[in-house]
């Protein structure tokens, strides 16, 4: 085995602590000063080898599982609390936000609805005039403010099929 | 020579040096409570020109004569404030646009409410961005704009100039991930399908907490962003001006917003999970987004130390893309240095606005064209005589 290989641990601690006990036995076992630029040099690479350490922790399989338990058991307390809470306000006639965001998702499903009816109203328009398709959907762009009738509906199925 | 406490050995005497600089430090605390009480942010006046439900566009003000007739627009991210990118004096991106006579504005996402949790890409950048621009080509009258999108609004940038290339005229990407292929960033490991549930993360919590995703950015460098920040801090707090920097700074990495819960269901799955942009499988709305539609000059700013958006995720872009006036700078800096970072600013962006500059119309194409041409034509003059 090659010399190099022997002596540089690949662990950063154990590199950090192998180069201290190399510069300290150099300096005679002189403890440095707090404001010398040994000491700041130490402290350097000292950061770094927890840096380092830290970043190989955070990829490793043992931080990935234990951050999915805690965030499976984060998400089920959260779960259960607003349950309770919706319960509570529930029995108590209050309207809560799942009550507010049931509201915005029919006012969004109705939005939907309407646009798709409109560009299929477009359609017709155009046939009875006997206009090219390019020209209605064109009429119905400028109908809702510049963008495509049907954007928002599909945009919706959209988001639909990105929950799936 | 620096003193030696220890070499003397632990006597009152050795200590005194550092007893002194720490009665100094406890002298200074009423300087940084001064401080943070009088903390600002942004730099360069600016107003608000459109606004549509929470998504505000702010244009900047200066005396300085406007020189260009293209626009330039900003574009950040959607998990922080974007007043980032006009800081604090000398710390301001906008104002080295805006000194050089460009018509500047910025996008302000606003905070989502709870309300907002079904807002998805689609809303954002089909919706509210193309607005946006509509809203600037109807004011300038310009047919085509400059924009400049930073990190995850660099992404959103992108798509928009993938699927509304007609209206872009020049495209700068500052730190912004498109190909999330490599497993370098923390997020993309911490991110994936197998440990990290999005669909149960929105269904719970509607949006994206900000807490959560504070907490995600601080644990990408915890020594860095919760020890040696703090180490710098105690050394630095007699100077007024890191003072004042430093409050400045942490005002803005604490204002954190919360992400529209479709949004971050749509980013973390298609972009980190199924990396579908870079492969021209993304869709949104009812368009595919195909980079290759791009062929507006393109600058891609990479920051080379970034611990959030790691370099290779950012320089596929250009290759993705059908531009023939496309570079890329890789600059040695982390990711809010490139916005923020006095080597950036000394260094970078006037580069960058010399880039723009080149590719911008004029306010007055006949007279502007003389002008940079001017020491060219004499020299020419003077060759021929």
């Amino acid at each position: 085995m090659p010399a190099d290989e022997r002596t540089v641990p690949t662990d950063p601690f154990t590199a950090f602590w192998c180069d201290v006990l190399r510069r300290m036995s150099g300096a005679g076992f002189n403890m440095p000063s707090p404001d010398s630029e040994l000491a700041e040099q130490m402290r350097r690479a000292f950061f770094d080898a927890w840096a380092r350490y830290f970043d190989e922790f955070f990829r490793s399989e043992a931080f990935m599982a234990s951050m999915k338990q805690a965030m499976d058991s984060t998400l089920a307390w959260q779960q259960m609390w607003k349950e309770h809470l919706q319960r509570g306000l529930s029995a108590a006639q209050v309207p809560s936000r799942e009550d507010t965001d049931h509201i915005v998702m029919l006012i969004r499903g109705v939005e939907d609805r309407i646009l798709e009816k409109l560009e299929q109203l477009s359609e017709r328009v155009a046939k009875l005039e006997g206009r090219p398709r390019r020209t209605a959907a064109a009429a119905a762009t400028s109908a809702s403010g510049g963008k495509p009738a049907a954007r928002r509906g599909r945009a919706a199925k959209a988001s639909r099929a990105a929950r799936r | 020579m620096a003193a030696q406490p220890f070499a003397g050995g632990f006597t009152a005497e050795a200590r005194r040096p550092a007893w002194q600089d720490f009665m100094r430090k406890l002298m200074a605390l009423p300087q940084v409570v001064n401080a943070v009480q009088r903390v600002r942010v942004g730099a360069t006046p600016a107003r608000q020109v459109y606004r549509e439900d929470n998504v505000r566009l702010l244009q900047y003000e200066s005396d300085v004569e406007k020189r260009f007739r293209t626009p330039l627009v900003f574009v950040f991210a959607l998990v922080n404030r974007p007043y980032i990118l006009d800081l604090r004096p000398g710390k301001s991106v906008v104002s080295h646009f805006v000194n050089r006579g460009f018509e500047t504005y910025n996008v302000d996402w606003g905070r989502p409410t709870p309300g907002d949790q079904h807002l998805g890409l689609e809303d954002y950048v089909l919706q509210y961005l193309d607005n946006v621009v509509d809203q600037v080509r109807r004011r300038t009258g310009c047919e085509q704009i400059s924009l400049l999108g930073y990190c995850m609004g660099g992404t959103m940038t992108a798509m928009y100039a993938a699927l509304r290339p007609e209206k872009v005229r020049n495209l700068i990407l500052l730190a912004a991930p498109v190909d999330w292929s490599s497993r370098d960033s923390l997020l993309s490991v911490w991110t994936d399908p197998k440990y990290f549930d999005v669909d149960r993360v929105v269904e719970v919590f509607g949006n994206a907490p900000p807490q959560w995703l504070q907490a995600s950015f601080l644990m990408l460098k915890p020594v860095q962003n919760l020890v040696e920040k703090w180490v710098g801090f105690y050394q630095q707090m007699e100077d007024e001006k890191f003072l004042e920097d430093f409050f400045a700074m942490e005002t803005w990495l604490n204002d954190n917003i919360p992400v529209a819960g479709e949004t971050f269901r749509q980013f973390v799955k298609y972009c980190f999970q199924r990396n579908l942009l870079i492969q021209g499988k993304l869709e949104i709305g009812a368009e595919q987004v195909d980079l290759g539609n791009i062929r507006c000059p393109i600058l891609n700013l990479i920051a080379q130390q970034d611990h959030l958006v790691h370099p290779n995720q950012s320089l596929s872009f250009n290759d993705a893309t059908r531009s023939t006036d496309r570079k890329t700078i890789v600059f040695p800096a982390g990711h809010i240095g490139m916005a923020v970072g006095s080597r950036a600013h000394r260094d970078l962006w006037p580069k960058v606005a010399d880039w723009l500059e080149q590719r911008s119309e004029t306010v007055r194409p006949a007279a502007a064209r003389q002008r940079p041409a001017e020491p060219e034509a004499r020299a020419r003059a003077s060759r021929s005589t």
